[in-house]
């Protein structure tokens, strides 16, 4: 690859040099089909393309320098605690055409794996159950970014990702260009998120009902207030201080289980006796997401969302009742689970289905289908043999769901056709019509005279 | 409060773009009409007001988001780089109609760049703010006119502000073998301080037969004006290597010749801008 430009940088923690020979000096949205993957995604500002560089699938955005920078670190920083978000590579700046001028900056993140944007699952219409997990997500998203200081600034539908988890949904943010990290959030901060979230989601569920993609039961008004209520009590929670009589100490067990149970362990809880003895104060001071998820992947190395930990944890506990192994140490038994129950499963997908589901996902829903076999035959069916009769009835029929083009057909849906494959923010083929004119971008003489200085004589006669 | 973003809901007519918001805030549907005509008007968007986003430009994009802001009747606009994502001629022309937008609306509006000609040619007032710090809030002349500290003076205008260090002597600041006049009052705020940083711009130099001694490296020639490159005369050619470039502005019809020294002096004496060094700030 020649350049005729200038050579672009690259800021990148571990540069990919699969980057390089990319065509840096052409507009993002002019790049040529080859390197590009349509895969279904939201509606976005930016011109924003999935690339394909060897044999992974990035993101490409394409923003100012200072924006693309901020983005980089922000996402940074999420990934650095432990915070769903996609992940960044690389920025590349220096961009020029092939006559010199200067092109915006490239934002690289890595293409989330088995991601669902909400677009492509609402074209399948989606139930009202469906739609309150998905809330429900979004929600706990978003309370565990204010439990870090983290002010999103632009919560939307758009700019988080579903992938499965379990029976529910886990949600990661893609959008932090306007984040800000702080040492905690004011009240005032974590309400301006919520307007943002609530204005924005109302926009987004209109715009369903307008496609007719939103269940007639659902109403775009009372999803956004209920998100407003799933956060409160969320986050009071997660935060709120309990006060109640020096005889109750069990209450101080309580709450932790509680907050287990929410998928939150506690760091830090405030303990507070009254100087008599006769009344208790506790609040939580730090609390951190991922309860179950940690604790498998401390047990069984397996790094899974949240309600998968749970469910495979579950299944880990049943294994040790079965095999009256309550004695033995978790980890020695955990690593029979992996051995015996886990990995069969896994390895009995043949290699062309995997691409539907991820490995703990398919664990889960093995289980499921065990479950239901096992009471329809009143029998104990095994798990390989669950696990086969699994893949012949479900996975087979399964949409690919890792990143496959085929993925494509989602976004169109059966009547509608994108009108650019690979963006979906420039609507669909069927609302076309001559364009009318425009009288604030019709090219009359009155051009306007450079941008490039600053002209001071022009100023002063202008008298500012 | 206001907020915007501009992601287009491509299923919504622009229309209803525009207005969801007022939707979702309960205001009556002939009102929201009304409101969301009123702003397609001053945009110049009446026309699209029935269509679908796609098929948009970048520009027309961003003046539906806009009109999302202006129908919801705010008392204060913030526009955080608007014109951020539009190409560069786009950019020049938007940046003249939302100036005009903003008069016509008399709503106040804080608009944050980077881009300095925007921000001079589109502000009542600027304020120029670096790392996280205000500098000077003024009208862009007197931003111009008199910085209030180095800062302000190297970063606005372009070319820059020639900024040139000097000993402090009897009747000025000594740059090279020349003594810039600086008068007495301003040397005394200094008191103390042994060298001094005067702020010329470059159309405020002139050739000159007693001044600042340059050795011309390039002679740009723009219409009737042209603009010298140079630095300061007498350098080892280490020093001129790492030494500062030196801007002037000169009559095109008797440019000198690069290669040769000339003599720089001030044009205009009482627009010579003093510095501290220690402090920054502006004396003169
Ligand atoms: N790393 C990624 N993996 C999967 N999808 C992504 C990724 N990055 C962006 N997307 C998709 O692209 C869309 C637009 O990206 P976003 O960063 O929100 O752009 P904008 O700032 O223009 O809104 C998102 O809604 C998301 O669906
Ligand atoms: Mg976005």
């Amino acid at each position: 690859m020649v350049y005729k430009g200038d050579v672009p940088r690259f800021l990148a923690s571990r540069p990919d040099s699969l980057l390089i020979p990319l065509p840096w000096d052409v507009p993002l949205a002019e790049w040529p089909a080859e390197y590009l993957v349509a895969l279904p995604r939201g509606i976005s500002r930016h011109v924003v393309r999935f690339i394909q560089v060897g044999s992974s699938v990035y993101a490409a955005k394409e923003v100012i320098e200072h924006l693309a920078i901020h983005e980089y670190r922000m996402l940074t920083d999420l990934r650095r605690t432990d915070t769903p978000a996609v992940e960044p590579l690389a920025v590349v700046t220096g961009r020029t055409d092939d006559h010199g001028e200067p092109l915006d900056p490239v934002l690289i993140t890595r293409h989330l794996e088995f991601s669902l944007p909400y677009r492509s699952l609402f074209d399948h219409g989606v139930r009202p159950e469906t739609v309150s997990r998905l809330l429900d997500a979004l929600v706990v998203l978003l309370v565990r970014l204010h439990l870090i200081g983290f002010l999103w600034g632009d919560v939307s539908l758009s700019n988080v990702l579903f992938r499965r988890d379990a029976g529910q949904f886990a949600a990661y943010l893609v959008d932090a260009e306007t984040a800000e990290i702080h040492e905690s959030l004011t009240n005032g901060q974590r309400e301006h998120d919520l307007t943002i979230a609530t204005t924005n989601l109302y926009g987004e569920f209109s715009d369903l009902e307008a496609g007719r993609m939103l269940d007639a039961s659902l109403d775009p008004l009372n999803l956004v207030e209920s998100i407003l209520s799933r956060y409160r009590d969320l986050w009071a929670e997660l935060t709120d201080a309990e006060e109640f009589s020096g005889q109750e100490t069990y209450r101080i067990e309580n709450r932790v289980r509680r907050l287990n149970a929410l998928g939150f362990d506690v760091a830090e809880l405030d303990i507070r006796t009254s100087a008599d003895g006769s009344t208790i104060r506790i609040q939580p001071k730090v609390v951190d997401a991922g309860h179950h998820s940690r604790r498998l992947l401390r047990l069984a190395g397996l790094d899974t969302e949240e309600n998968q930990a749970r469910r495979l944890l579950n299944d880990l506990d049943t294994f040790r009742a079965r095999t009256n192994q309550g004695h033995v140490d978790e980890a020695v038994v955990a690593h029979q689970w992996l051995t015996e129950c886990f990995q069969p499963v896994v390895t009995a997908v043949p290699h062309d289905l995997r691409g539907k589901r991820e490995a703990a996902q398919i664990f889960h829903e093995v289980l499921d289908y065990r479950w239901y076999a096992s009471q329809r035959e009143h029998r104990e069916v095994p798990l390989l043999e669950a696990t086969w009769g699994y893949i012949q009835d479900v996975l087979q029929a399964l949409p690919d769901e890792a990143m496959e083009a085929t993925t494509l057909g989602l976004m169109s849906g059966e009547h509608r056709q994108l009108a650019n494959p690979f963006d979906p923010s420039q609507g669909f083929t069927d609302d076309s019509g001559p364009m009318p004119v425009d009288p604030w971008e019709t090219d009359d003489d009155d051009d306007v005279p450079d941008p490039g200085f600053l002209d001071i004589e022009a100023l002063r006669r202008r008298g500012r | 409060m206001v907020f915007q973003n501009y992601a287009l809901y491509p299923h919504m007519t622009v229309a209803d773009n525009m207005g969801f918001a007022l939707k979702m805030a309960g205001v009556p549907k002939a009102e929201r009409d009304a409101r969301v005509l009123e702003a397609a008007n001053l945009l110049g968007l009446e026309s699209f007001l029935a269509r679908k986003p796609k098929a948009l430009s970048g520009g027309q994009r961003q003046r539906v988001a806009m009109g999302r802001a202006i129908v919801r009747s705010p008392q204060v606009f913030l526009m955080d780089e608007p014109l951020s994502n539009l190409d560069a001629k786009l950019r020049v022309s938007t940046r003249t109609q939302i100036a005009a937008l903003q008069t016509r609306l008399g709503v106040t509006t804080v608009y944050v760049t980077h881009d300095q000609v925007e921000a001079m040619t589109m502000g009542d007032r600027v304020a120029v703010m670096k790392d996280g710090l205000l500098q000077q809030v003024d009208s862009p002349l007197s931003l111009y006119d008199a910085p209030t500290n180095l800062f302000v003076a190297g970063f606005i205008g372009s070319p820059a502000m020639n900024l040139l260090t000097g000993n402090v002597v009897e009747g000025g600041v000594k740059v090279g073998d020349y003594i810039v006049p600086v008068p007495r009052e301003t040397l005394a705020k200094a008191a103390g301080e042994k060298t001094l940083v005067v702020g010329i711009r470059p159309e405020n130099f002139q050739l000159a037969e007693a001044g600042i001694g340059v050795d011309v490296d390039v002679v740009e020639e723009l219409g009737a004006d042209g603009f010298v490159y140079g630095t300061l005369s007498g350098l080892s050619p280490e020093q001129k290597l790492a030494a500062q470039q030196i801007v002037a502005r000169v009559s095109a019809r008797t440019p000198p010749h690069r290669g040769t020294a000339v003599k720089l002096a001030a044009k205009n004496p009482e627009t010579v801008h003093v510095f501290s060094e220690k402090t920054q700030a502006r004396l003169s």
